[in-house]
């Protein structure tokens, strides 16, 4: 092994080790290597800063650095879980799934599969926690995904059952328990709300916002995630609605995709043409069909 | 479903998407050609203010502070952090009903 | 006329990197501004807000990019889709040069999202040219690599950062963006004369100089680009443009960000030593002879 990447991997090693409960770097790691004689062995002391000092400040500011930026991503699951389990959460998330990519907006792709994988983190408002983090994730992608060009004539002359749609990049739907769309929103508005209220009360008022969804039923709830004119929406769909743009996204043909949409479904028959007529009017009038 | 039920029902489908897409190009063209200053009253806006969407709001300071590192950080310049996130319009005025 | 030959971009001036903060600010108002410093990663993306914003400040500025995560010192091979996105980016932005940091950041994968100091060995300024040739021939523009600020010194060093810095740029046939403010806050944490920097410094190669403002901590100085430029980085700035001739500067501000025009104020003070420079090199060649080509 060259040098230069032995140095890399031992340094990154003890810089992205967790920190302590007080925010400094650990004397010991958790696989027993000692920082102090890493630390030593590194990097030079100065006539203020012992090496093990020196190397602290690298520690300290990737973890803050990825904090930051987990935090406002996920600032709703934040709310839900309170600031301890979260930082808990966000420690042993991010010790485990260190970013694999060169930009800190994938930090949190990992989130929901890792998750699932460790249910108790978010106990016990597990499901609640859980939708957040996926709306939050939707909203993410809906941000900054591509946009496709729109059909044209010749496109949609050509339709019939056996084609394929494509709908837009950033176009994601959602199967949740709670309304967590809303909770977010009203998250959002107190956090940028300006008037001269203390943190504390805000805080407060955000507990509550958190708790009233909390102690509702949970209910099926279909979500669209997606942009227009640049900005993200979050709109309500309907079962059917959900069961179409579910099958028409895995890339089904859009004949099988209606099928899927009215199994066990309550909309009479006769009224199925003139309902599947003004959803695609809808959906078309958003742009989400592309070529 | 019954291949006639079913070609029906694709049928209205495509009927749906093509009023659609006339119904955005007419509005697209209404938006480019007037020479009225038409404002947040453009076609998106309106079309979605027909609809149940729901403006997620996020706030037009996301990404406050390039992705903001605690005071002593080093490395903050640009940071990497700033992911490009919280375009949010920033009149915050679309909350469809 | 270029002061040498990658200092192609004389007459750029000054200007400021682009921030959220300010785009109501620019887009509305569009104040004169000589020209923007993006960070690539921001826009390396496949749509929404972002890319419709520096469309937008494309049709009227002169915009030029700067990387936080290309890491030419790691040793991992960079990221196929990362240069793919920033070619992609370089394309869109027709960026005359694109610059990046001399540090490393990821290693088997794994990113730290920091600029992480090089130790400065013969074995790192191989790999670290290697790459930059390899990006900047992937690119097909010139590349330019900025020294980082640090707070550790490694034992294993062979050399000073400012030797390790020409013999990379050197080996790469690259340019160097001079961060006059990197160096003063590495010049108080290692101890060092920040002007024994920038005299030995290959003046021929400089092509663009940032500037920004730092913090003072009892037994460190952090590079928290949250300040105006200080006095001694000013200085700095003097002593670099005065061997390099004039160069495209740029000042960072990234944290506790002013109002636009505060900021554009404070990157305009650079004029006064870019102007008084430019006069020097109007006078007579007997009156003035640039003191890095005589180094």
């Amino acid at each position: 092994m060259s040098d230069l990447l032995e140095l890399q991997r031992r340094f990154a090693a003890a810089v992205m080790h967790p920190l302590t409960k007080n925010e400094t770097m650990p004397r010991r790691r958790r696989d027993g290597v000692a920082n102090t004689s890493e630390a030593a062995a590194l990097i030079k002391p100065n006539d203020r800063l012992t090496g093990f000092e020196r190397l602290e400040i690298y520690n300290r500011q990737y973890w803050f650095r990825l904090y930051t930026s987990f935090e406002e991503d996920f600032s709703g699951l934040r709310a839900i879980m309170g600031s301890t389990r979260f930082d808990r959460l966000m420690r042993d998330f991010l010790t485990e799934c260190p970013s694999e990519s060169f930009s800190l907006r994938n930090l949190g792709s990992q989130l929901e599969k890792w998750l699932l994988a460790h249910p108790a983190y978010l106990e016990p408002r597990s499901q609640l926690a859980l939708d957040m983090v996926r709306l939050e994730w939707a909203h993410i992608e809906a941000f900054d995904s591509g946009e496709d060009p729109l059909l044209d004539a010749d496109d949609l002359a050509s339709i019939d059952e056996n084609s394929r749609l494509h709908l837009q990049p950033y176009l994601r739907v959602l199967e949740l328990h709670y309304p967590v769309e809303d909770l977010l929103i009203e998250l959002r508005n107190e956090a940028g709300s300006s008037d001269s209220s203390s943190n504390n009360a805000s805080v407060a008022r955000k507990t509550r916002h958190v708790r009233r969804v909390a102690m509702l039923p949970p209910e099926q709830i279909f979500l669209a995630v997606h942009r227009h004119q640049n900005s993200v929406y979050y709109k309500r769909l309907d079962r059917e609605d959900f069961r179409l743009l579910q099958l028409l996204l895995s890339g089904a043909p859009i004949g099988q995709a209606i099928d899927f949409a009215f199994e066990d479904s309550v909309i009479p028959e006769d009224a199925r043409g003139p309902w599947l007529q003004q959803i695609f009017a809808s959906w078309s009038t958003f742009g989400w069909f592309t070529q | 479903m019954k291949h006639s039920m079913k070609t029906l029902m694709v049928a209205a489908a495509v009927s749906g998407l093509l009023s659609g897409a006339a119904t955005m190009q007419a509005a697209t063209s209404q938006t480019n050609n007037s020479v009225v200053k038409v404002g947040k009253a453009s076609f998106g806006s309106a079309s979605l203010n027909q609809d149940t969407s729901k403006h997620s709001c996020k706030g037009k300071n996301d990404c406050k502070g390039q992705g903001g590192c605690k005071s002593s950080d080093n490395g903050c310049k640009g940071k990497n952090s700033c992911k490009g996130k919280g375009g949010c319009a920033t009149d915050g005025s679309k909350h469809p009903s | 006329m270029p002061a040498n030959r990658f200092n192609g971009f004389t007459e750029y001036g000054v200007g400021i990197g682009l921030r959220i903060p300010h785009y109501q600010h620019i887009l509305t108002r569009k104040p004169l501004v000589d020209w923007f410093e993006i960070i690539s990663e921001n826009y390396m993306i496949d749509g929404g807000r972002p890319l419709q914003v520096l469309d937008q400040i494309l049709d009227q500025y002169k915009v030029v990019q700067h990387g936080v995560s290309m890491y030419f010192g790691s040793v991992s091979d960079p990221d196929p889709e990362h240069l793919r996105r920033l070619k992609r980016l370089v394309n869109r932005t027709k960026t005359p040069w694109l610059s990046d940091h001399l540090c490393w950041g990821s290693v088997d994968g794994r990113y730290t999202h920091d600029l992480l100091p090089m130790p400065y060995t013969w074995e790192a300024v191989k790999v670290t040219a290697e790459r930059i040739r390899g990006v900047q021939d992937f690119l097909e523009i010139p590349v330019v690599v900025e020294n980082v600020s640090s707070y550790a010194e490694y034992h294993v060093s062979e050399m000073t950062e400012w030797e390790f810095l020409n013999e990379v740029v050197e080996r790469a046939d690259c340019g160097i963006l001079l961060d006059v403010n990197n160096i003063y806050v590495s010049s108080q944490n290692h101890g060092f004369d920040p002007f024994s920097y920038v005299n030995a410094v290959s003046a021929e190669r400089i092509a663009q100089i940032h500037i920004a403002g730092h913090s003072k901590f009892e037994k460190y100085i952090l590079d928290t680009h949250d300040h105006p430029v200080l006095e001694p980085v000013w200085q700095l700035y003097a002593r670099t443009i005065e061997r390099a001739g004039p160069t495209a500067t740029l000042l960072e501000w990234d944290d506790n960000i002013p109002t636009f025009d505060e900021v554009h104020a404070e990157a305009l003070k650079a004029n006064r030593f870019l102007h008084a420079t430019a006069a020097k090199i109007s006078a007579p060649v007997s009156e003035f002879v640039f003191q890095g080509a005589a180094q």
